[in-house]
């Protein structure tokens, strides 16, 4: 009886395979995460070019430092790091002068939209540029908490801060995101 | 409870529900304080707002360079394994590890599912190819007695390889169409269009995810899917339902668009129906009215 060989395991189980040598299975975690951790960086930095090289050096960095990797431990916290790792190597080299200021990079849309859709595309377009306006610090807690599917203390662990740091940082980046975000579609619709 | 415990626990429900004495006491809180409960909906609403921010997908490139980088790796890895072993034995690992290797390079950008399956399938047929040629592989079952001496053994188990190869396909497009990502279903509906319409449960997995996936791209690249299999009855009955259905212009107008196309004769009366139902969409109605009237 054949297994649904993708589902089937974990990816703690994939990535302990890939620590053991079995580097194939690393493509099936590229194909679990790589949306979701293009879609951080996106949001994160608001450049498409650079969440796309920064996919390729986090995932680079999974086969270099894989046997830092121990089993029981959970793999998303563990990809996140060095998600964050590589994040921080880049503004070492290059700084963060060079990012978006506040406005992400939008993909050419050619097809007819309905009006109904270009309004959620306008409206998520807000929300994406507002999450730009957001410090640096509280983006990324909010982006690890919300879209990362991090719990508070994994995040804590990764930020090196008590979980109650964490909490205060989540419930003040939600705050501020609230103020830019209405006050971006206030002006949008005045 | 205080304000800022009721803040706290705010946060901490955006992440988990709050159960047993903190939900309760939470919700008491909320009841008594205007200013909390007015904090607690406005924090709320932004976190679902979170929520709706649509995916965005990478380009197809990402998964070359991905594929590009791990070759060396892979290189490295398989000189290892080999480094220990003689002659015929290592022979056959080269070719199973150049089949693995061509494998990679053309299906780990776009089916994960398929990877593992058809590694496992080319693992077989080179276990057959082999024992036909007389490789001899150091812990062979079949030592003494090689395939070429059975041609009808062989051709049944080729035949069954084949069906477990067919079998696979449909479990990668079922597994992928179940998926929470919108690209990891997409890249579901690309492979259930591959795999042709000739099988029924890959066809019925298309039509669930026309019928509920919540992503418009995801179903319209369904309706695609289904083109091939217009001819069937069942399948064209089910796309001319969801004309009506649909929730997105742009699905129904590709499915107006689909069902013209191919079947006009066959779906002209029904669409000429669905004009006068008064739940579909006025843009809709007027673009079906305007398609009718080009092809009368």
């Amino acid at each position: 009886m054949m297994q649904d060989l993708d589902t089937a395991r974990s990816d703690t189980e994939l990535m302990g395979a890939v620590r053991d040598g079995d580097l194939v299975q690393l493509g099936v975690l590229f194909e679990r995460h790589h949306v979701g951790l293009f879609n951080f960086f996106l949001r994160l930095t608001g450049s498409r070019q650079l969440s796309d090289d920064l996919v390729q050096e986090a995932f680079i960095r999974i086969l270099k430092y894989r046997k830092s990797f121990r089993p029981p431990g959970e793999f998303r916290p563990w990809l996140y790091q060095l998600a964050r790792n590589a994040v921080a190597a880049h503004f070492r080299k290059h700084g963060r002068d060079h990012l978006p200021p506040g406005e992400p990079e939008e993909r050419v849309c050619d097809s007819p939209l309905a009006l109904a859709e270009l309004q959620r595309a306008e409206h998520a377009r807000l929300l994406r540029a507002a999450l730009l306006r957001l410090p640096y610090e509280r983006r990324e807690v909010l982006l690890l908490s919300r879209f990362g599917e991090l719990r508070y203390d994994q995040i804590a662990e990764l930020l090196g801060c008590s979980v109650g740091a964490v909490k205060l940082r989540v419930h003040r980046a939600v705050r501020q995101l609230r103020e830019i975000f209405d006050g971006m579609a206030g002006r949008t619709s005045s | 409870m205080n304000c800022n415990d009721a803040i706290e626990l705010l946060t901490e429900s955006l992440a988990a529900p709050l159960t047993g004495r903190a939900a309760a006491g939470l919700t008491a809180h909320l009841a008594a304080c205007d200013a909390c409960r007015a904090e607690a909906a406005a924090m709320r609403r932004i976190w679902e707002e979170l929520e709706r921010l649509p995916e965005e997908i990478p380009g197809e490139e990402m998964r070359q360079r991905f594929a590009a980088s791990l070759e060396p790796y892979l290189e490295s890895a398989r000189g290892r394994r080999l480094s220990g072993l003689p002659g015929e034995p290592r022979r056959a690992f080269d070719r199973l590890g150049a089949g693995l290797e061509g494998w990679l390079e053309r299906w780990l950008p776009r089916r994960p599912l398929a990877q593992a399956g058809l590694a496992a399938a080319t693992l077989a047929v080179g276990v057959l190819i082999g024992s036909g040629h007389g490789i001899g592989l150091p812990w062979g079952s079949r030592a003494g007695g090689s395939a070429s001496e059975h041609p009808g053994e062989q051709l049944g188990e080729i035949g069954a390889l084949r069906t477990e190869v067919r079998s696979l396909s449909r479990l990668v497009t079922l597994s992928l169409l179940k998926q929470d990502s919108a690209s990891e279903r997409l890249r579901g509906v690309s492979f259930g269009r591959q795999a042709g319409p000739g099988d029924d449960r890959v066809l019925q997995a298309l039509l669930d995810t026309l019928r509920h996936d919540p992503d418009v791209n995801v179903r319209l690249a369904a309706v695609d899917a289904l083109a091939p299999a217009l001819g069937q009855p069942a399948v064209r009955g089910q796309l001319l339902q969801e004309v009506g259905k649909q929730r997105s212009p742009m699905v129904q107008i590709a499915l107006i668009d689909l069902l013209l196309a191919r079947d006009r004769a066959g779906s002209r009366q029904q669409l000429l129906d669905l004009t006068t139902s008064p739940s579909l969409d006025a843009t809709v109605r007027g673009y079906l009215q305007t398609r009718l009237h080009q092809v009368s």
